[in-house]
Protein backbone atom coordinates (compact mmCIF):
# COMPACT_ATOMS: atom_id res chain seq x y z
CA UNK A 1 0.00 0.00 0.00
CA UNK A 2 3.03 2.81 1.03
CA UNK A 3 4.68 1.77 -2.23
CA UNK A 4 1.83 1.98 -4.77
CA UNK A 5 1.02 5.17 -3.22
CA UNK A 6 4.62 6.46 -3.19
CA UNK A 7 4.30 4.91 -7.14
CA UNK A 8 1.05 7.27 -7.51
CA UNK A 9 2.47 10.06 -5.85
CA UNK A 10 5.97 10.30 -7.85
CA UNK A 11 4.25 10.03 -11.18
CA UNK A 12 1.50 12.44 -10.10
CA UNK A 13 3.99 14.76 -9.35
CA UNK A 14 6.11 13.98 -12.54
CA UNK A 15 2.87 14.71 -14.34
CA UNK A 16 2.21 18.19 -12.98
CA UNK A 17 5.40 18.91 -13.75
CA UNK A 18 5.55 17.86 -17.48
CA UNK A 19 1.83 19.26 -17.75
CA UNK A 20 3.13 23.22 -16.48
CA UNK A 21 5.86 22.50 -18.92
CA UNK A 22 3.51 21.76 -22.21
CA UNK A 23 1.20 24.74 -20.89
CA UNK A 24 4.24 27.00 -21.30
CA UNK A 25 4.91 25.55 -24.90
CA UNK A 26 8.09 24.21 -23.40
CA UNK A 27 10.27 21.09 -23.78
CA UNK A 28 8.43 18.31 -21.63
CA UNK A 29 11.95 17.54 -19.96
CA UNK A 30 13.15 20.40 -19.43
CA UNK A 31 15.07 21.51 -15.59
CA UNK A 32 14.70 17.59 -15.11
CA UNK A 33 15.73 18.69 -11.63
CA UNK A 34 12.11 20.59 -11.07
CA UNK A 35 10.72 16.86 -12.32
CA UNK A 36 12.70 15.28 -9.64
CA UNK A 37 11.09 17.54 -7.04
CA UNK A 38 7.85 16.87 -8.28
CA UNK A 39 8.33 13.43 -8.08
CA UNK A 40 9.24 13.82 -4.59
CA UNK A 41 6.55 16.04 -3.55
CA UNK A 42 3.88 14.21 -4.93
CA UNK A 43 5.00 11.07 -3.19
CA UNK A 44 5.17 13.04 -0.06
CA UNK A 45 1.58 14.31 -0.41
CA UNK A 46 0.14 11.42 -1.79
CA UNK A 47 1.21 9.19 1.58
CA UNK A 48 0.13 11.86 3.80
CA UNK A 49 -3.16 12.04 1.93
CA UNK A 50 -3.59 8.21 2.21
CA UNK A 51 -2.91 8.33 5.95
CA UNK A 52 -5.10 11.37 6.59
CA UNK A 53 -7.73 9.00 4.86
CA UNK A 54 -7.72 6.40 7.18
CA UNK A 55 -7.27 9.15 10.14
CA UNK A 56 -10.65 10.59 8.51
CA UNK A 57 -12.69 7.27 8.44
CA UNK A 58 -11.43 6.57 12.38
CA UNK A 59 -12.69 10.05 13.75
CA UNK A 60 -15.48 9.54 11.24
CA UNK A 61 -16.91 6.29 13.33
CA UNK A 62 -16.31 8.34 16.12
CA UNK A 63 -18.54 10.86 15.53
CA UNK A 64 -21.19 8.51 13.81
CA UNK A 65 -21.08 6.58 17.72
CA UNK A 66 -21.26 9.32 19.22
CA UNK A 67 -24.42 10.70 16.68
CA UNK A 68 -26.03 7.35 17.26
CA UNK A 69 -26.10 7.05 21.34
CA UNK A 70 -27.10 10.97 20.95
CA UNK A 71 -30.10 9.71 19.25
CA UNK A 72 -30.87 6.92 21.49
CA UNK A 73 -30.50 8.98 24.23
CA UNK A 74 -32.77 11.17 23.23
CA UNK A 75 -35.34 8.73 21.50
CA UNK A 76 -35.13 5.78 23.58
CA UNK B 1 -6.87 21.58 26.94
CA UNK B 2 -8.19 24.28 25.07
CA UNK B 3 -5.84 27.16 24.10
CA UNK B 4 -7.20 29.97 23.08
CA UNK B 5 -3.97 31.46 21.94
CA UNK B 6 -3.29 28.43 19.62
CA UNK B 7 -6.77 28.49 18.50
CA UNK B 8 -6.91 32.00 16.90
CA UNK B 9 -2.86 32.42 16.26
CA UNK B 10 -3.59 32.26 12.62
CA UNK B 11 -6.03 34.95 12.65
CA UNK B 12 -3.61 37.23 14.76
CA UNK B 13 -0.97 35.97 12.72
CA UNK B 14 -2.64 37.42 9.36
CA UNK B 15 -3.60 40.66 10.90
CA UNK B 16 -0.59 40.93 11.99
CA UNK B 17 1.01 40.27 8.60
CA UNK B 18 -1.30 42.49 6.96
CA UNK B 19 -0.39 45.45 9.12
CA UNK B 20 3.22 45.06 8.52
CA UNK B 21 2.82 44.66 4.61
CA UNK B 22 0.86 47.70 4.62
CA UNK B 23 3.40 49.45 6.63
CA UNK B 24 6.04 47.90 4.30
CA UNK B 25 4.30 48.74 1.23
CA UNK B 26 3.96 52.56 2.32
CA UNK B 27 7.52 53.40 3.74
CA UNK B 28 9.10 51.82 0.80
CA UNK B 29 7.10 52.92 -2.43
CA UNK B 30 7.77 56.21 -1.16
CA UNK B 31 10.61 56.18 -0.72
CA UNK B 32 13.43 58.31 -2.97
CA UNK B 33 16.02 56.75 -1.92
CA UNK B 34 14.65 53.01 -3.36
CA UNK B 35 13.37 55.42 -6.36
CA UNK B 36 10.23 54.96 -5.86
CA UNK B 37 9.97 51.16 -6.71
CA UNK B 38 6.73 49.25 -7.52
CA UNK B 39 5.62 46.29 -4.64
CA UNK B 40 2.58 44.83 -6.07
CA UNK B 41 5.23 41.48 -6.65
CA UNK B 42 6.93 41.83 -3.79
CA UNK B 43 4.06 41.95 -1.58
CA UNK B 44 2.34 39.75 -3.41
CA UNK B 45 5.13 37.18 -2.93
CA UNK B 46 5.06 38.27 0.64
CA UNK B 47 1.32 38.07 1.18
CA UNK B 48 1.44 34.47 -0.45
CA UNK B 49 3.97 33.49 2.31
CA UNK B 50 1.95 34.63 4.80
CA UNK B 51 -1.05 32.94 3.82
CA UNK B 52 0.70 29.71 3.55
CA UNK B 53 2.27 30.16 7.16
CA UNK B 54 -1.71 31.17 8.16
CA UNK B 55 -2.44 28.00 7.07
CA UNK B 56 0.22 25.62 8.84
CA UNK B 57 -0.47 27.86 11.85
CA UNK B 58 -3.98 26.53 11.41
CA UNK B 59 -2.77 23.21 10.64
CA UNK B 60 -0.91 22.87 14.42
CA UNK B 61 -3.90 23.91 15.99
CA UNK B 62 -5.74 20.32 14.58
CA UNK B 63 -5.47 18.36 18.21
CA UNK B 64 -7.74 20.72 19.74
CA UNK B 65 -11.02 19.71 17.45
CA UNK B 66 -11.82 16.78 18.81
CA UNK B 67 -14.03 18.86 20.92
CA UNK B 68 -15.93 21.40 19.64
CA UNK B 69 -14.84 24.82 21.84
CA UNK B 70 -16.04 28.29 22.01
CA UNK B 71 -14.04 31.59 22.94
CA UNK B 72 -14.50 35.55 23.51
CA UNK B 73 -17.72 35.34 24.85
CA UNK B 74 -18.73 32.66 22.98
CA UNK B 75 -18.97 34.36 20.19
CA UNK B 76 -16.88 32.58 18.03
CA UNK B 77 -16.68 28.42 17.59
CA UNK B 78 -13.63 26.26 16.88
CA UNK B 79 -14.20 22.70 15.99
CA UNK B 80 -13.98 20.72 12.53
CA UNK B 81 -16.42 22.40 10.71
CA UNK B 82 -14.73 25.40 11.22
CA UNK B 83 -11.06 24.12 10.84
CA UNK B 84 -11.47 22.78 7.29
CA UNK B 85 -13.53 25.08 5.61
CA UNK B 86 -10.98 27.94 7.33
CA UNK B 87 -7.88 25.72 5.20
CA UNK B 88 -10.24 25.73 2.26
CA UNK B 89 -10.41 29.34 2.51
CA UNK B 90 -6.62 29.97 2.21
CA UNK B 91 -6.11 27.27 -0.31
CA UNK B 92 -8.17 28.89 -2.40
CA UNK B 93 -6.38 32.50 -1.19
CA UNK B 94 -3.47 31.40 -2.27
CA UNK B 95 -4.19 29.81 -5.19
CA UNK B 96 -5.62 32.96 -6.34
CA UNK B 97 -2.82 35.33 -4.91
CA UNK B 98 -0.85 32.82 -6.94
CA UNK B 99 -2.41 33.41 -10.72
CA UNK B 100 -2.02 37.34 -9.92
CA UNK B 101 1.67 38.20 -10.31
CA UNK B 102 1.72 38.38 -14.16
CA UNK B 103 -0.94 40.34 -14.34
CA UNK B 104 0.85 43.21 -12.24
CA UNK B 105 3.81 42.87 -14.49
CA UNK B 106 1.60 43.00 -17.73
CA UNK B 107 -1.12 45.28 -16.92
CA UNK B 108 1.41 47.32 -15.06
CA UNK B 109 -0.91 47.42 -11.58
CA UNK B 110 1.27 49.43 -9.24
CA UNK B 111 -1.42 48.97 -6.05
CA UNK B 112 0.52 46.91 -3.57
CA UNK B 113 -2.72 47.52 -1.65
CA UNK B 114 -4.74 44.89 -3.52
CA UNK B 115 -2.88 42.11 -2.21
CA UNK B 116 -2.97 43.70 1.58
CA UNK B 117 -7.04 43.86 1.18
CA UNK B 118 -7.40 40.32 -0.29
CA UNK B 119 -5.03 39.49 2.75
CA UNK B 120 -7.66 41.74 5.28
CA UNK B 121 -10.73 40.20 3.77
CA UNK B 122 -9.11 36.69 3.95
CA UNK B 123 -8.90 37.98 7.76
CA UNK B 124 -12.37 38.50 7.69
CA UNK B 125 -13.63 35.33 5.92
CA UNK B 126 -11.95 33.62 8.48
CA UNK B 127 -13.70 35.65 11.36
CA UNK B 128 -17.00 34.51 9.55
CA UNK B 129 -16.45 30.82 9.26
CA UNK B 130 -15.92 30.87 12.87
CA UNK B 131 -18.59 33.45 13.93
CA UNK B 132 -21.17 32.04 16.29
CA UNK B 133 -23.12 35.41 16.96
CA UNK B 134 -25.05 37.64 14.67
CA UNK B 135 -23.30 40.82 15.93
CA UNK B 136 -19.56 38.82 15.51
CA UNK B 137 -21.45 37.68 12.59
CA UNK B 138 -22.29 40.98 10.71
CA UNK B 139 -18.98 42.37 11.39
CA UNK B 140 -16.54 39.84 9.78
CA UNK B 141 -19.07 40.16 6.82
CA UNK B 142 -18.45 43.83 6.82
CA UNK B 143 -14.84 43.77 7.33
CA UNK B 144 -14.63 41.39 4.00
CA UNK B 145 -17.19 43.17 2.15
CA UNK B 146 -15.49 46.79 2.84
CA UNK B 147 -12.05 45.13 1.15
CA UNK B 148 -14.38 43.43 -1.62
CA UNK B 149 -15.78 46.93 -3.03
CA UNK B 150 -12.26 48.28 -2.49
CA UNK B 151 -10.61 45.96 -4.67
CA UNK B 152 -13.38 45.96 -7.71
CA UNK B 153 -12.46 49.69 -8.34
CA UNK B 154 -8.17 48.96 -7.73
CA UNK B 155 -7.77 49.79 -11.63
CA UNK B 156 -7.98 53.66 -11.06
CA UNK B 157 -7.70 54.32 -15.00
CA UNK B 158 -10.47 52.06 -15.82
CA UNK B 159 -13.68 53.54 -15.40
CA UNK B 160 -15.26 49.46 -15.77
CA UNK B 161 -13.73 48.73 -12.87
CA UNK B 162 -14.61 52.21 -10.71
CA UNK B 163 -18.34 51.40 -12.05
CA UNK B 164 -18.20 48.05 -11.05
CA UNK B 165 -17.09 49.27 -7.67
CA UNK B 166 -19.71 52.01 -7.11
CA UNK B 167 -22.05 49.14 -8.32
CA UNK B 168 -21.02 46.64 -5.53
CA UNK B 169 -20.61 49.46 -2.92
CA UNK B 170 -23.70 50.62 -3.38
CA UNK B 171 -25.93 47.28 -3.71
CA UNK B 172 -23.39 45.20 -1.27
CA UNK B 173 -23.80 48.19 1.47
CA UNK B 174 -28.05 47.96 0.49
CA UNK B 175 -27.96 43.64 1.14
CA UNK B 176 -25.58 44.50 4.34
CA UNK B 177 -28.63 47.07 5.74
CA UNK B 178 -31.21 44.52 5.14
CA UNK B 179 -28.88 41.62 6.54
CA UNK B 180 -28.45 43.46 9.51
CA UNK B 181 -32.14 44.25 9.33
CA UNK B 182 -33.13 40.84 9.62
CA UNK B 183 -30.79 40.45 12.69
CA UNK B 184 -31.88 43.30 14.72
CA UNK B 185 -35.53 41.77 13.71
CA UNK B 186 -34.52 38.43 15.23
CA UNK B 187 -32.77 40.40 18.58
CA UNK B 188 -36.02 42.27 18.96
CA UNK B 189 -38.30 38.98 18.68
CA UNK B 190 -36.78 36.64 20.72
CA UNK B 191 -33.75 38.62 22.73
CA UNK B 192 -30.68 36.22 21.47
CA UNK B 193 -28.17 36.79 19.54
CA UNK B 194 -25.95 33.95 20.01
CA UNK B 195 -26.75 30.68 17.52
CA UNK B 196 -27.45 28.06 20.51
CA UNK B 197 -30.26 30.28 22.24
CA UNK B 198 -31.50 30.60 18.72
CA UNK B 199 -31.09 26.85 18.15
CA UNK B 200 -33.33 26.09 21.25
CA UNK B 201 -35.96 29.36 20.39
CA UNK B 202 -36.32 28.73 16.72
CA UNK B 203 -36.16 24.67 16.02
CA UNK B 204 -39.67 23.45 15.16
CA UNK B 205 -41.37 27.11 15.97
CA UNK B 206 -44.08 27.55 13.67
CA UNK B 207 -44.42 30.45 11.60
CA UNK B 208 -48.13 31.21 12.59
CA UNK B 209 -49.34 34.13 14.12
CA UNK B 210 -48.34 38.28 14.29
CA UNK B 211 -46.45 37.23 17.34
CA UNK B 212 -44.16 35.15 14.71
CA UNK B 213 -44.05 37.83 12.27
CA UNK B 214 -40.99 39.68 13.52
CA UNK B 215 -39.25 36.28 13.60
CA UNK B 216 -40.12 35.33 10.14
CA UNK B 217 -39.31 38.43 8.54
CA UNK B 218 -36.19 38.89 10.21
CA UNK B 219 -35.02 35.62 8.79
CA UNK B 220 -36.47 36.09 5.41
CA UNK B 221 -34.21 39.44 5.73
CA UNK B 222 -31.06 37.41 6.72
CA UNK B 223 -31.66 34.92 3.71
CA UNK B 224 -31.60 38.00 1.63
CA UNK B 225 -28.35 39.56 2.61
CA UNK B 226 -27.03 36.21 1.82
CA UNK B 227 -28.49 35.26 -1.37
CA UNK B 228 -27.52 38.66 -2.54
CA UNK B 229 -23.52 37.95 -1.06
CA UNK B 230 -23.74 34.36 -3.22
CA UNK B 231 -25.62 35.64 -6.09
CA UNK B 232 -28.49 33.51 -6.18
CA UNK B 233 -31.41 34.99 -8.20
CA UNK B 234 -33.41 36.98 -7.79
CA UNK B 235 -30.31 39.13 -6.13
CA UNK B 236 -28.02 38.48 -8.72
CA UNK B 237 -27.97 41.02 -11.02
CA UNK B 238 -24.99 43.09 -10.05
CA UNK B 239 -22.54 40.13 -10.44
CA UNK B 240 -22.41 39.94 -14.17
CA UNK B 241 -21.50 43.57 -14.39
CA UNK B 242 -18.95 43.38 -11.18
CA UNK B 243 -17.25 40.14 -12.78
CA UNK B 244 -17.06 41.86 -16.00
CA UNK B 245 -15.83 45.19 -15.06
CA UNK B 246 -13.19 44.50 -12.14
CA UNK B 247 -9.54 43.16 -12.79
CA UNK B 248 -9.79 39.56 -13.68
CA UNK B 249 -7.61 38.30 -10.57
CA UNK B 250 -10.50 40.08 -8.08
CA UNK B 251 -12.96 38.72 -10.52
CA UNK B 252 -11.16 35.06 -9.41
CA UNK B 253 -11.10 36.22 -5.82
CA UNK B 254 -14.94 37.30 -5.43
CA UNK B 255 -15.86 33.58 -7.36
CA UNK B 256 -14.41 31.35 -5.57
CA UNK B 257 -13.38 33.01 -1.58
CA UNK B 258 -16.53 34.47 -0.44
CA UNK B 259 -18.99 31.57 -1.47
CA UNK B 260 -16.93 29.37 0.79
CA UNK B 261 -17.14 31.85 3.72
CA UNK B 262 -20.62 32.90 3.08
CA UNK B 263 -22.21 29.24 3.16
CA UNK B 264 -20.20 28.02 6.15
CA UNK B 265 -21.98 31.06 7.64
CA UNK B 266 -25.63 30.17 5.79
CA UNK B 267 -25.35 26.49 7.29
CA UNK B 268 -24.41 27.87 10.87
CA UNK B 269 -27.24 30.35 10.44
CA UNK B 270 -29.69 28.47 9.31
CA UNK B 271 -29.03 24.84 9.26
CA UNK B 272 -28.26 24.94 13.05
CA UNK B 273 -29.86 27.80 14.05
CA UNK B 274 -33.41 27.83 12.62
CA UNK B 275 -34.43 25.88 9.75
CA UNK B 276 -37.94 25.26 9.05
CA UNK B 277 -40.18 25.06 6.16
CA UNK B 278 -40.43 28.70 5.72
CA UNK B 279 -36.80 28.61 4.92
CA UNK B 280 -36.13 25.70 3.19
CA UNK B 281 -38.83 26.73 0.53
CA UNK B 282 -36.98 29.79 -0.01
CA UNK B 283 -34.09 28.28 -0.73
CA UNK B 284 -36.08 25.95 -2.58
CA UNK B 285 -37.62 28.88 -5.10
CA UNK B 286 -34.03 30.36 -5.17
CA UNK B 287 -32.05 27.31 -6.17
CA UNK B 288 -34.52 26.52 -8.96
CA UNK B 289 -34.47 30.16 -9.99
CA UNK B 290 -30.65 30.37 -10.18
CA UNK B 291 -30.14 27.00 -12.17
CA UNK B 292 -32.75 28.00 -15.22
CA UNK B 293 -31.76 31.70 -15.00
CA UNK B 294 -27.91 30.65 -14.88
CA UNK B 295 -28.28 28.10 -17.85
CA UNK B 296 -30.48 30.29 -19.93
CA UNK B 297 -28.99 34.05 -19.67
CA UNK B 298 -25.09 32.05 -20.25
CA UNK B 299 -26.20 31.01 -23.65
CA UNK B 300 -26.38 34.39 -24.88
CA UNK B 301 -23.41 35.73 -23.38
CA UNK B 302 -20.32 36.61 -26.03
CA UNK B 303 -17.80 37.79 -23.62
CA UNK B 304 -16.01 34.76 -21.22
CA UNK B 305 -15.59 36.67 -17.70
CA UNK B 306 -19.97 37.33 -18.46
CA UNK B 307 -20.46 33.74 -19.61
CA UNK B 308 -18.31 32.76 -16.21
CA UNK B 309 -20.42 34.90 -13.86
CA UNK B 310 -23.79 33.06 -15.10
CA UNK B 311 -21.94 30.03 -14.68
CA UNK B 312 -21.36 30.71 -11.41
CA UNK B 313 -25.02 31.69 -10.60
CA UNK B 314 -25.95 28.48 -12.03
CA UNK B 315 -23.54 26.90 -9.39
CA UNK B 316 -25.02 28.61 -6.83
CA UNK B 317 -27.91 27.20 -7.96
CA UNK B 318 -26.86 23.57 -7.87
CA UNK B 319 -25.25 23.88 -4.68
CA UNK B 320 -28.53 25.68 -2.82
CA UNK B 321 -30.23 22.00 -3.71
CA UNK B 322 -28.00 20.59 -0.65
CA UNK B 323 -28.81 23.56 1.81
CA UNK B 324 -32.58 22.70 0.54
CA UNK B 325 -32.48 19.44 1.58
CA UNK B 326 -31.94 19.97 4.86
CA UNK B 327 -30.43 16.45 5.62
CA UNK B 328 -26.40 15.67 6.78
CA UNK B 329 -26.01 14.20 3.18
CA UNK B 330 -27.73 17.49 1.65
CA UNK B 331 -24.96 19.71 3.83
CA UNK B 332 -21.89 16.88 2.27
CA UNK B 333 -23.38 17.13 -0.81
CA UNK B 334 -23.26 21.04 -0.80
CA UNK B 335 -19.34 20.96 0.78
CA UNK B 336 -18.34 18.61 -2.13
CA UNK B 337 -20.23 21.02 -4.63
CA UNK B 338 -18.37 23.82 -3.11
CA UNK B 339 -15.04 22.30 -3.14
CA UNK B 340 -15.21 21.39 -6.52
CA UNK B 341 -16.36 24.51 -7.95
CA UNK B 342 -14.15 26.07 -6.07
CA UNK B 343 -11.25 24.08 -7.86
CA UNK B 344 -13.12 24.23 -11.42
CA UNK B 345 -13.29 28.07 -11.16
CA UNK B 346 -9.58 28.50 -10.15
CA UNK B 347 -8.47 26.22 -13.19
CA UNK B 348 -11.49 28.57 -15.48
CA UNK B 349 -9.71 32.00 -14.44
CA UNK B 350 -6.29 30.79 -14.38
CA UNK B 351 -6.64 30.14 -18.44
CA UNK B 352 -8.21 33.61 -18.48
CA UNK B 353 -5.97 35.32 -16.90
CA UNK B 354 -3.27 33.48 -19.16
CA UNK B 355 -5.46 34.14 -22.41
CA UNK B 356 -5.87 38.08 -21.35
CA UNK B 357 -2.37 38.56 -21.92
CA UNK B 358 -3.06 37.83 -25.82
CA UNK B 359 -6.03 40.26 -25.31
CA UNK B 360 -9.04 37.47 -25.49
CA UNK B 361 -11.74 38.93 -24.19
CA UNK B 362 -14.79 38.14 -26.26
CA UNK B 363 -15.69 34.06 -26.78
CA UNK B 364 -15.06 34.40 -30.46
CA UNK B 365 -11.35 35.06 -29.79
CA UNK B 366 -10.88 31.79 -28.83
CA UNK B 367 -10.85 30.91 -32.47
CA UNK B 368 -7.92 28.17 -33.45
CA UNK B 369 -6.09 28.30 -29.65
CA UNK B 370 -6.63 24.36 -30.53
CA UNK B 371 -3.71 25.37 -33.07
CA UNK B 372 -1.73 27.82 -31.15
CA UNK B 373 -2.15 26.39 -27.93
CA UNK B 374 -3.09 22.98 -28.01
CA UNK B 375 -2.39 21.72 -24.75
CA UNK B 376 -4.01 25.08 -23.05
CA UNK B 377 -7.08 24.47 -24.99
CA UNK B 378 -7.11 20.85 -23.68
CA UNK B 379 -7.13 22.10 -20.42
CA UNK B 380 -10.09 24.83 -20.88
CA UNK B 381 -12.02 21.66 -22.63
CA UNK B 382 -11.52 19.58 -19.61
CA UNK B 383 -12.80 22.79 -17.54
CA UNK B 384 -15.80 23.67 -19.58
CA UNK B 385 -16.64 19.44 -19.46
CA UNK B 386 -16.16 19.52 -15.79
CA UNK B 387 -18.62 22.04 -15.07
CA UNK B 388 -21.11 20.98 -17.75
CA UNK B 389 -21.33 17.86 -15.54
CA UNK B 390 -19.99 15.37 -18.01
CA UNK B 391 -18.52 12.24 -16.39
CA UNK B 392 -15.93 11.15 -15.44
CA UNK B 393 -15.13 14.60 -13.84
CA UNK B 394 -15.53 16.19 -10.63
CA UNK B 395 -17.87 18.60 -11.72
CA UNK B 396 -20.03 15.41 -12.69
CA UNK B 397 -19.11 13.59 -9.15
CA UNK B 398 -20.10 17.06 -7.69
CA UNK B 399 -23.76 17.46 -9.62
CA UNK B 400 -24.21 13.70 -9.04
CA UNK B 401 -24.00 14.09 -5.10
CA UNK B 402 -25.96 17.36 -4.91
CA UNK B 403 -29.17 15.38 -6.99
CA UNK B 404 -29.17 12.42 -5.07
CA UNK B 405 -29.41 14.26 -1.87
CA UNK B 406 -32.27 15.86 -3.25
CA UNK B 407 -33.50 12.33 -4.29
CA UNK B 408 -33.12 11.35 -0.44
CA UNK B 409 -35.01 13.92 0.88
CA UNK B 410 -37.87 13.79 -1.92
CA UNK B 411 -36.98 16.90 -3.74
CA UNK B 412 -37.95 15.49 -7.12
CA UNK B 413 -38.72 18.50 -8.86
CA UNK B 414 -35.09 19.94 -7.66
CA UNK B 415 -33.69 17.61 -8.91
CA UNK B 416 -35.19 17.29 -12.43
CA UNK B 417 -34.60 20.81 -12.49
CA UNK B 418 -30.98 20.26 -12.22
CA UNK B 419 -30.68 17.51 -14.64
CA UNK B 420 -32.48 19.45 -17.13
CA UNK B 421 -30.23 22.63 -16.77
CA UNK B 422 -27.10 20.80 -16.64
CA UNK B 423 -28.30 19.47 -20.17
CA UNK B 424 -29.10 23.26 -21.15
CA UNK B 425 -25.70 24.39 -20.00
CA UNK B 426 -23.85 21.72 -21.82
CA UNK B 427 -24.46 23.99 -24.54
CA UNK B 428 -23.01 26.65 -24.29
CA UNK B 429 -19.36 24.82 -22.52
CA UNK B 430 -19.43 22.72 -25.38
CA UNK B 431 -19.45 25.88 -27.61
CA UNK B 432 -16.50 26.79 -25.98
CA UNK B 433 -14.69 23.68 -27.09
CA UNK B 434 -16.49 23.77 -30.75
CA UNK B 435 -14.88 27.61 -30.97
CA UNK B 436 -11.56 26.34 -30.04
CA UNK B 437 -10.90 23.60 -31.46
CA UNK B 438 -13.85 23.62 -34.92
CA UNK B 439 -13.23 27.48 -35.43
CA UNK B 440 -11.11 29.72 -37.30
CA UNK B 441 -10.74 33.61 -35.55
CA UNK B 442 -11.32 36.64 -37.19
CA UNK B 443 -8.08 37.79 -36.12
CA UNK B 444 -5.20 34.94 -35.32
CA UNK B 445 -3.68 35.94 -31.88
CA UNK B 446 0.04 35.27 -31.18
CA UNK B 447 1.10 33.02 -28.35
CA UNK B 448 2.43 34.55 -25.40
CA UNK B 449 3.95 32.05 -23.05
CA UNK B 450 2.23 32.50 -19.43
CA UNK B 451 4.34 32.46 -15.94
CA UNK B 452 5.07 29.38 -13.94
CA UNK B 453 2.76 29.66 -11.18
CA UNK B 454 -0.55 29.62 -13.49
CA UNK B 455 1.00 26.72 -15.44
CA UNK B 456 1.68 24.79 -12.24
CA UNK B 457 -1.69 25.54 -10.91
CA UNK B 458 -3.39 24.77 -14.06
CA UNK B 459 -1.66 21.19 -13.67
CA UNK B 460 -2.28 20.54 -10.21
CA UNK B 461 -6.31 21.81 -10.37
CA UNK B 462 -6.27 19.78 -13.78
CA UNK B 463 -5.43 16.61 -12.48
CA UNK B 464 -7.70 16.86 -9.60
CA UNK B 465 -10.63 17.49 -12.02
CA UNK B 466 -9.53 14.51 -14.03
CA UNK B 467 -8.57 11.87 -11.29
CA UNK B 468 -11.10 12.87 -8.63
CA UNK B 469 -13.49 9.99 -9.29
CA UNK B 470 -10.36 7.62 -8.66
CA UNK B 471 -9.93 8.30 -5.29
CA UNK B 472 -12.76 10.44 -3.90
CA UNK B 473 -13.09 9.01 -0.25
CA UNK B 474 -11.04 11.34 1.42
CA UNK B 475 -13.12 14.52 0.53
CA UNK B 476 -16.15 12.14 0.92
CA UNK B 477 -14.76 11.46 4.54
CA UNK B 478 -14.36 15.40 5.37
CA UNK B 479 -17.30 16.68 4.55
CA UNK B 480 -19.32 14.18 6.10
CA UNK B 481 -17.15 14.92 9.20
CA UNK B 482 -18.03 18.85 8.95
CA UNK B 483 -21.35 18.31 8.35
CA UNK B 484 -21.91 16.20 11.10
CA UNK B 485 -19.81 18.57 13.56
CA UNK B 486 -22.23 21.10 13.01
CA UNK B 487 -24.46 19.38 14.99
CA UNK B 488 -22.49 17.38 17.62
Amino acid sequence: MPLSATMVGALLGLGTQMYSNALRKLPYMRHPWEHVVGMGLGAVFANQLVKWDVKLKEDLEVMLDKARAANERRYF
Amino acid sequence: MFNLFLAVFPEIFIINATFILLIHGVVFSTSKKYDYPPLASNVGWLGLLSVLITLLLLAAGAPLLTIAHLFWNNLFRRDNFTYFCQIFLLLSTAGTISMCFDFFDQERFDAFEFIVLILLSTCGMLFMISAYDLIAMYLAIELQSLCFYVIAASKRKSEFSTEAGLKYLILGAFSSGILLFGCSMIYGSTGATHFDQLAKILTGYEITGARSSGIFMGILFIAVGFLFKITAVPFHMWAPDIYEGSPTPVTAFLSIAPKISIFANILRVFIYGSYGATLQQIFFFCSIASMILGALAAMAQTKVKRLLAYSSIGHVGYICIGFSCGTIEGIQSLLIGIFIYALMTMDAFAIVLALRQTRVKYIADLGALAKTNPILAITFSITMFSYAGIPPLAGFCSKFYLFFAALGCGAYFLALVGVVTSVIGCFYYIRLVKRMFFDTPRTWILYEPMDRNKSLLLAMTSFFITLFLLYPSPLFSVTHQMALSLYL
